[in-house]
């Protein structure tokens, strides 16, 4: 019996799920970028809709006789979107539905689509992606790092069974929701998928990357996205924004009236709102909104539905009090949305000749509750600019009105920096924009801060700028911000408050030994002597 | 009546594990992701990843092991996209014996530091059942004839 039990210790012992024990030595990073993923960008296939057809025959028509007034295709933002007209024809399309949809008047003109171009209402550019978008994704997937790796897995035996052996077919998959069901679709009709050693020889690429993953995560620990590569980051983070994005779009009638800015903004609140679903990013790539349809039963979905619904009450509490008052509200950025709705006040009736402007009670739907700390402290100037901006912010959001959503509510722990507030980042960023610019001309700290976005790229530009005022070169600059980065961090971690500037102090030592006449090496040796990290 | 079910249980187990390729003893698990598992041998740098498979006894042939040549390229293309970039094979080998088969692929790849690993692709298979696991390692430069040292 003994015996048995032994064995049967050692049987389950190969089920065991062990925790990622790998060396966390970190040498400097560098990615093999596929130049061919920049090209996919610049030249995407054209997507040509059903309706495509239908829409550009109606342009015609507005050309040639009956003017934009009498378009009668195109009817919402989502297809016209979707179609391939010239800019012209988007401008007179466009336009007449702005002042017809009725989703599209409940949004405030400057979060409005725009009808000079088509551009300007995705938010998929490019430009915005890595730095916007990747941002708060961040968040949203801090914890789901495994989710992800899983779900990665996923993708390389849906391209190998798809027969997608090109670098630009991947990318073109990930990227391209008609091409990506084509292939899907075909796959599942082929007669002969390839042999099975074949294919066993290319799903084993879901070895390798099982072994890069974790030791690429222990890499990344403040940017986890990254560790999934670079060639691979954009395209992923595209498949998953659209995903998010279909989300919004399935969930918020208006989403599709609004432009790029307003989109993003929407969608980074949104994602604060629930952690991605794998199961959701799952179904959307094998079925696209077809998958979301057959996820809407399901629990984790039905409770989705009840958040939004949620957001949609409270702005609708929010709106009916602008319509009684004045544009300044003050409202505080609301941190959680518990799933019940509560009543708004009564408007407050005013007496005969009482002044425009006054405020009224301010509502609370919903509960406040503090925001949640920051896991790691910005430097103290930076987190006072974030508080400032981040209040002037939240005052303008909601007078000025995202006009259907919240703000956001925050998930758990999770992404309690993003949760501190998007505002905050925002304000962080923004801070300290002008530096990282600077820095970013130097090739080593650029190799730092290239990687970076919103509050580490502030964090690293403001200590690679602390560091550098000594006046050591940029080489042992970032050698020492490198090796000195973890144990500040924990020390700023361990006393937020009132916590002195770590890197002032020592970029200020390193101007008093570089006026003693010291080397940059043996300045370099004597910090690494005192910080133990040599 | 427990006790000869616990017997059959245990025979059961043991003849199936018997019969499986697995790694060699000292290899412990490290991790999960998916279907793959990664196992490492404590104090040394050297890895195996086992994952589900889809081919069979009769897939691994000499003319099977041809036509892997033609999908080098998609190979190398899922190496850049995936983490494992200009993926070489080096040699490849297709052994016959006591009733198993056995496809060995050695070679090497840059990691994301650009850093050269070497790997064992190993397929095999015998009538009953087939398994894929990849050997790997950062500095111990790993022979195919000498996979039987990691997997037994």
């Amino acid at each position: 019996m003994r015996i048995f039990l032994a064995l049967v210790i050692l049987l389950n012992s190969f089920a065991v799920v062990a925790g990622p024990a790998v060396s966390s030595s970190a040498p400097e990073e560098t990615f093999s970028y596929d130049p061919r993923v920049d090209e996919f960008y610049e030249n995407p296939e054209p997507q040509v809709e059903a309706s495509a057809v239908d829409c550009k025959m109606n342009a015609a028509d507005i050309k040639s006789k009956r003017g934009p007034a009498s378009a009668p295709a195109c009817t919402t933002p989502a297809q016209l979107m979707a179609v391939n007209v010239s800019n012209t024809d988007f401008s007179r399309i466009c336009q007449r539905m702005v002042a017809q949809d009725p989703g599209c008047q409940r949004i405030k003109p400057e979060k409005r689509m725009s009808c000079s171009g088509k551009r300007e209402n995705m938010i998929l550019s490019s430009a915005n992606l890595l730095p916007k978008v990747g941002q708060c994704l961040k968040g949203l997937l801090w914890d789901s790092m495994v989710d992800l790796g899983k779900f990665i897995l996923d993708i390389i035996k849906f391209l190998v069974k798809a027969q997608v052996n090109s670098l630009v077919g991947m990318v073109r998959f990930l990227t391209d929701s008609t091409y990506r069901e084509q292939t899907i679709a075909a796959a599942n009709n082929a007669a002969n998928q390839g042999s099975r050693l074949g294919m066993s020889f290319l799903r084993s690429s879901g070895a390798y990357f099982a072994r890069e993953y974790p030791r690429n995560l222990l890499r990344h620990p403040f940017n986890p996205m990254l560790a999934v590569g670079e060639t691979l980051l954009n395209p992923l983070m595209k498949f998953i924004t659209e995903s998010v994005e279909s989300i919004a779009n399935y969930y918020i009638p208006q989403y599709q009236c609004m432009n790029g800015t307003a989109k993003l903004y929407t969608i980074c609140k949104v994602i604060g709102d629930f952690v991605m679903p794998p199961a959701f990013m799952f179904a959307f790539l094998k079925n696209g909104v077809n998958g979301l349809r057959a996820l809407a039963a399901t629990a984790k979905v039905a409770s989705i539905r009840r958040r939004f619904g949620a957001v949609n009450e409270i702005s609708d509490v929010l709106r009916a009090a602008r319509r009684v008052e004045a544009p300044r509200i003050s409202v505080a950025p609301v941190r959680r949305l518990p799933a019940p709705h509560t009543p708004a006040r009564p408007p407050v009736v005013h007496p005969p000749g009482h002044p425009a402007r006054i405020h009224p009670p301010r509502p609370r739907p919903v509960a406040e509750l503090p925001a949640a700390p920051l896991r790691r402290q910005s430097p103290d100037d930076l987190i006072e600019v974030a508080r400032s901006h981040r209040a002037e912010n939240a005052a303008e959001d909601v007078a000025n009105g995202v006009d259907d959503i919240a703000p956001a509510a925050t998930p758990s722990p999770v992404s309690a920096e993003a949760a501190v507030a998007p505002a905050a980042t925002t304000a962080v960023v923004e801070s300290a924009d002008a530096v990282a610019e600077t820095l970013m001309r130097q090739p080593e700290f650029r190799e730092v801060l290239g990687g970076l976005a919103g509050t580490e790229k502030a964090q690293a530009a403001h200590a690679l700028e602390q560091l550098s005022k000594g006046g050591a070169s940029p080489g042992i600059t970032v050698d020492l911000y490198r090796k000195l980065e973890p144990q500040i961090a924990s020390e700023v971690a361990r006393a937020p408050s009132g916590s002195v500037d770590h890197w002032a102090q020592l970029g200020r030592y390193i101007q008093k030994e570089k006026a003693a006449g010291k080397t940059d090496q043996a300045i370099q040796r004597k910090i690494e002597d005192a910080f133990q990290c040599r | 009546m427990f006790k000869r079910y616990l017997i059959t249980s245990w025979l059961l187990a043991v003849t199936s594990t018997a019969w499986a390729l697995a790694p060699a003893p000292g290899f412990k698990v490290k991790t999960t992701l998916g279907d793959v598992i990664t196992y490492e041998l404590a104090g040394k740098d050297i890895e195996i990843n086992s994952m589900d498979s889809d081919f069979k006894y009769e897939d691994l042939t000499q003319k099977e092991m041809d036509n892997l040549k033609s999908l080098v390229k998609a190979k190398q293309e899922y190496g850049k996209m995936f983490g494992f970039a200009d993926w070489k094979a080096t040699g490849q080998k297709l052994i016959e014996k006591n009733g198993e088969r056995i496809v060995l692929i050695q070679g090497n790849y840059k990691d994301a530091q650009k850093k050269t690993v070497n790997f064992i692709e190993v397929y095999w298979a015998n009538p009953a059942k087939a398994g894929q696991y990849l050997i790997t390692s950062d500095t111990l430069s790993l022979k195919m004839d000498n996979f039987s040292d990691y997997l037994k």
